[in-house]
């Protein structure tokens, strides 16, 4: 079968569209945590950049 | 021919397809050689072997089994799963696209884990009249928005044979069932019950397929598809196990089983209309799914692919919509309510040429 399942309708298009927005919001969310921590990460340091 | 840096095999399973191989074929050996291209044969009596052998050694030929178990044996027979990292099952009427194994195995290079068990492609119609055209309209929505929202819930509810790359080992675990009218959908359940989910959708990685051209063979797959739809759902206690695939295959028959009852209110509200000439209440869920789902997705797909002419088609459309509502119904008496495994895995082949894969 080449379809993703049997019948297409509104019910399972506005089901899918909605987990669809939540994914794409949640990768957002995730990549804006992952920079902030990357950031702080680089502000604490433990490694001066004239340590040697 | 692409490049590679993994060990990849492409099986075709054929039956009496001396009209669409040649074409087939050709598009595969651009993407890899002709000692990685498998073809194994469940009877033919055309020239589809013939035909086969011009284009790769590794051409068998069985006595008459079925799709599921040419391809069973096909792998056992060749040890394609010691031999390879992957195998991608291509359909002898579907051609993929010339960047089809770069976009979808960057999956399998990224996942370290190996957690991912197979990458599903985008499968798209030829459009070559309007029934073919309709059935555009369908994978856009069922590919772009369904199976992309089953991929992030790892509910992908059918692993389409014409357009699937496994990680190889899987066949040493598991074969592809028979009994059903569905093979890769049943395969795709067994997969799921057994604990392995991770399948991805690439909407980048295209195939280019074959659909019905004229209302007999449409008819006739919907049949097939339904039926075979049902009889999973049974054979596979949905909705009993409490999976993601539980939710997602209930959603997607109780969706087709309010289309059939949409289609027989619409005929119900078209009485008083011609008695009284009066709007019936019964046609308000028809006016809805026309104006808040149909039209829109249709005008969504007509933009997409800038065939502009598919809104003449509309009114065609939405009857064939309406026709697959019913097949779903009878569907659903003949492949969930009774025992009928009647077996049927050919389908319909026409000899037309597939401009849109050689893009």
């Amino acid at each position: 079968m080449a379809m993703s399942g049997p019948q297409i309708g509104g019910f399972s298009l506005i089901f899918h569209a909605i987990i669809l927005i939540v994914s794409y919001i949640n990768g957002k969310i995730l990549r804006l945590i992952s920079l902030i921590t990357r950031f702080f990460q680089k502000k604490k340091s433990p490694f001066p950049p004239n340590s040697k | 021919m692409t490049n590679l840096s993994y060990k990849i095999a492409v099986i075709v399973p054929t039956s009496n397809e001396e009209d669409v191989i040649v074409e087939t074929l050709q598009s595969i050996m651009k993407l890899v050689n002709g000692k990685d291209l498998y073809v194994i044969d469940d009877g033919s009596k055309d020239k589809t072997i013939q035909l086969s052998k011009l284009f790769t050694s590794n051409v068998l030929s069985i006595p008459h089994s079925g799709k599921a178990g040419a391809l069973n044996f096909g792998i056992k027979y060749y040890n394609l799963t010691k031999k390879y990292d992957y195998i991608l099952f291509m359909d002898a009427d579907t051609q993929p696209s010339r960047n089809f194994l770069k976009f979808s195995l960057r999956h399998f290079r990224s996942d370290s884990n190996k957690d991912i068990i197979g990458i599903v492609g985008r499968v798209k119609g030829q459009g070559v009249n309007w029934i073919s055209k309709y059935r555009q309209w369908e994978y856009q929505i069922s590919h772009l928005i369904h199976k992309r929202a089953q991929s992030y819930l790892k509910s992908i509810v059918v692993l389409p044979g014409c357009a699937t790359i496994y990680r190889s080992y899987i066949f040493d675990k598991f074969r592809f069932p028979k009994g059903t009218l569905t093979e890769d959908m049943d395969f795709t359940f067994m997969l799921h019950r057994s604990g392995y989910s991770n399948f991805v959708f690439e909407a980048k990685a295209i195939v280019y397929t074959q659909d019905p051209v004229n209302l007999k063979d449409y008819i006739r797959q919907l049949l097939r598809w339904y039926t075979g739809f049902w009889q999973n759902v049974r054979k596979h206690e949905i909705p009993w196990k409490g999976q993601m695939l539980d939710l997602e295959v209930v959603i997607l028959a109780i969706e087709g089983l309010y289309n059939s009852l949409l289609v027989i209110l619409l005929v119900t509200s078209l009485i008083p209309i011609v008695i009284n000439n009066q709007i019936s209440i019964l046609g308000i869920p028809f006016l809805i799914d026309f104006f808040l789902f149909f039209l829109p997705t249709l005008i969504w797909s007509i933009i997409s692919d800038r065939d502009y002419s598919r809104i003449l088609l509309a009114p065609q459309f939405y009857l064939l919509r309406f026709l697959s509502s019913l097949i779903f119904l009878r569907s659903f008496f003949s492949g969930f309510l009774s025992l009928e495994m009647a077996y049927m895995w050919n389908t319909k082949r026409y000899r037309y040429s597939a401009k849109e894969a050689t893009q």
